[in-house]
């Protein structure tokens, strides 16, 4: 990473409140995410992972400026994004775009492919003439591989990969540099995840764009992603170069994680050890002190309990939050930086 | 194979709205009461339109020689106190009565429309200010509230109208806030905002056309009250003044002579009841034909 990143984000936290303060009583909140920190190069995808309820979704949301940040600051290609209102926040909007999860809520029903397509185009008064944003609108369903008639037809005649596609239709017409994409196959057949997931792969190699990619889905984060982000309870365990973190992962919450992931090939599969950690899911309302796994953790030492490991370097590129895993070698590196 | 270039070809030859019309109105006609309703409609507004050709006489002249005379060749529905011709007044009055319909809609419509979605879609405190507005106006009875309005303006026609908009819109607007606290949260709304588009874009774009079959058929099943509120302030003397042939006016005139005279009030009678009736059906129909499950059988 050489370059400046696209989006950068320093110590983000993001509380929800749970109810709203009365006369006699506190608000009360909870803390969906603490402390992540991630950076994005230009042209990358970072896969962010999680299990439900990990904030990997509010994290994408507080970048995308939905939800406001508690705490932290959001950088984007060199700007504090983290309190930019009106005028400014439009304009952001216009150069950081979003794939939805469900394609069958994210499409107005009542508008024509071609009018959805057209709309951040007229929002942002980026083409002067009803001709130009038809023109403009082919060459972006051609793009995503959509055929062109389809302008004039209703989101209801497609189907889940299709309307996929016209949304990616969609988050590509301001030509953003980076894209949040929220778990933008899982609603889809299993059949049509590797055509939308190769689509935007082709995308990027072509114009360059950013991806954050939040998904659960390993497999596929593994096919599309540079780098892996884990995050567990709110707080990022992880963070590595692809095959870095799927051949040696350091934190015992990864290892865990990639050991549930099935192998295609049965032998293998039966001799592969899962790895399970007793314990329950963590209750982010009321998160455990210290490190969030030490309660599920195998290696977990008094240490644990009581302080928050921090995400540091533990080898090339590769940075994890855990006390007693490759300290020796996050030590190295430090020295030899 | 072939056929379809050609249909898609031919449906493109047509203004959308032409053809989505077309289709609702080939919907209505498939239920015999919806049927019903708009032929009556249709009817309404060819006498309003043909009026001077289909009155036998003239709505204003009086022949005192031949004053509540029974229904005859000459006269079809008879003639009223002073010998005015009931059947050309009726024919006559049926523009009142398309006039007060037609420009309570257009005030109605876009009021409740608008407040209602801005309350629905901001929330918070400006919903609750609105939707206070709006209680107060619904806890009076509507025929009471525009009588208020009227004493207050004087009475005639368009004071009327203006009455009847007033006490008419608290219904559309809670209907389309309703609506729109459903699709405010739904994704497309959301993917919309973060293209950077401003409140009164995702309003006005997203919200409105969404909310707009339901408070058209609102409207629709409005008319049929609003028929009567115009009708109940003709009778009670504070809508159209005495020589207008407004229905609801001749039925008050009429009052007097009704045990002797009979055809005085029924004609009129019967012409609100048909015409209220129809805009019910209407309203029905329009109910099943702008469904947006049914869209996808069109």
């Amino acid at each position: 990473m050489t370059r400046d990143p696209a989006l950068s984000v320093d110590g983000l936290s993001v509380d929800y409140p749970l109810s709203s303060g009365g006369l006699f009583r506190r608000a009360r909140s909870v803390t969906a995410v603490s402390d992540v920190s991630l950076q994005i190069a230009p042209g990358e995808t970072l896969g962010l992972v999680g299990e439900s309820g990990s904030g990997k979704t509010t994290v994408g949301r507080a970048i995308l400026r939905r939800v406001p940040a508690s705490a932290g600051r959001i950088s984007f290609e060199g700007k504090d994004i983290t309190h930019l209102r009106g005028d400014a926040l439009r304009k952001l909007r216009a150069r950081m775009q979003l794939i939805l999860q469900d394609p069958y809520t994210s499409l107005n029903p009542r508008m024509t492919v071609a009018d959805i397509v057209a709309e951040p185009l007229l929002v942002h008064g980026l083409v002067a003439s009803r001709a130009e944003a038809a023109r403009e609108v082919r060459g972006l369903l051609d793009r995503v591989g959509m055929p062109a008639d389809a302008a004039d037809r209703y989101p209801h005649s497609f189907s889940g990969g299709q309307r996929q596609r016209i949304g990616i239709a969609r988050a590509l017409a301001l030509k953003p540099s980076l894209i949040v994409a929220d778990e933008p196959v899982s609603a889809l057949d299993v059949s049509v995840r590797a055509q939308v997931v190769n689509l935007m792969q082709d995308l990027q190699r072509e114009l360059g764009i950013a991806f954050l990619f939040i998904a659960h889905d390993l497999a596929i984060v593994r096919h599309i992603s540079h780098r892996v982000a884990i995050m567990y309870a709110g707080r990022i365990v992880e963070v590595a170069p692809r095959e870095a973190i799927y051949e040696r992962p350091v934190h015992p919450y990864t290892e865990a994680l990639l050991s549930a992931v099935p192998v295609a090939d049965p032998p293998v599969q039966r001799a592969r050890r899962r790895i399970i950690h007793p314990g329950e899911a963590v209750d982010i309302a009321d998160p455990p002190s210290g490190c969030r796994f030490h309660p599920r953790c195998p290696i977990a030492t008094e240490r644990c309990r009581d302080e928050v490991p921090p995400l540091e370097p533990k080898a090339e590129g590769h940075m994890a939050a855990c006390w007693n895993r490759g300290g020796v070698m996050g030590l190295r590196m430090k020295v030899h930086s | 194979m072939v056929t379809l270039p050609l249909g898609t070809a031919r449906r493109r030859s047509l203004p959308h709205g032409l053809v989505s019309l077309g289709r609702i109105a080939a919907f209505l006609f498939r239920a015999p009461p919806s049927a019903f309703g708009l032929v009556v409609l249709a009817l309404l507004i060819l006498m309003a339109a043909f009026a001077p050709l289909l009155a036998t006489h003239d709505p204003y002249v009086q022949d005192l020689q031949s004053t509540l005379q029974p229904p005859s060749g000459a006269h079809f529905f008879g003639t009223d106190e002073l010998g005015r011709d009931i059947y050309s007044r009726i024919v006559h009055g049926s523009r009142i009565t398309l006039t007060i319909i037609f420009v309570v809609s257009i005030v109605v419509g876009p009021i409740g429309l608008f407040i209602g979605t801005v309350a629905g879609y901001y929330g918070g405190r400006v919903d609750t200010v609105l939707m206070r507005l709006t209680d107060i106006f619904l806890s009076f009875p509507s025929l009471i509230l525009s009588l208020a309005f009227v004493a207050a303006l004087g009475p005639s026609l368009n004071n009327a109208i203006i009455a009847i908009s007033l006490t008419a819109w608290p219904p559309i607007a809670r209907l389309a806030r309703a609506e729109t606290m459903t699709f405010r949260s739904a994704d497309y709304i959301a993917a919309a905002r973060l293209q950077g588009a401003s409140s009164a874009r995702i309003i006005w774009k997203s919200i409105v056309p969404m909310c707009l079959p339901s408070v058209l058929i609102r409207l629709t099943l409005n008319m049929a009250t609003v028929i009567l509120t115009a009708a109940g302030l003709g009778f009670l003397g504070l809508g159209a003044q005495p020589p207008l042939p407004e229905w609801g006016a001749m039925i008050a005139t009429g009052r007097r002579y009704m045990i002797d005279s009979w055809w005085l009030v029924t004609f009129p009678g019967v012409a609100i009841l048909l015409v209220s009736l129809a805009f019910n059906l209407l309203g029905d129909g329009l109910r099943d034909a702008l469904d947006p499950k049914q869209i996808n059988k069109r």
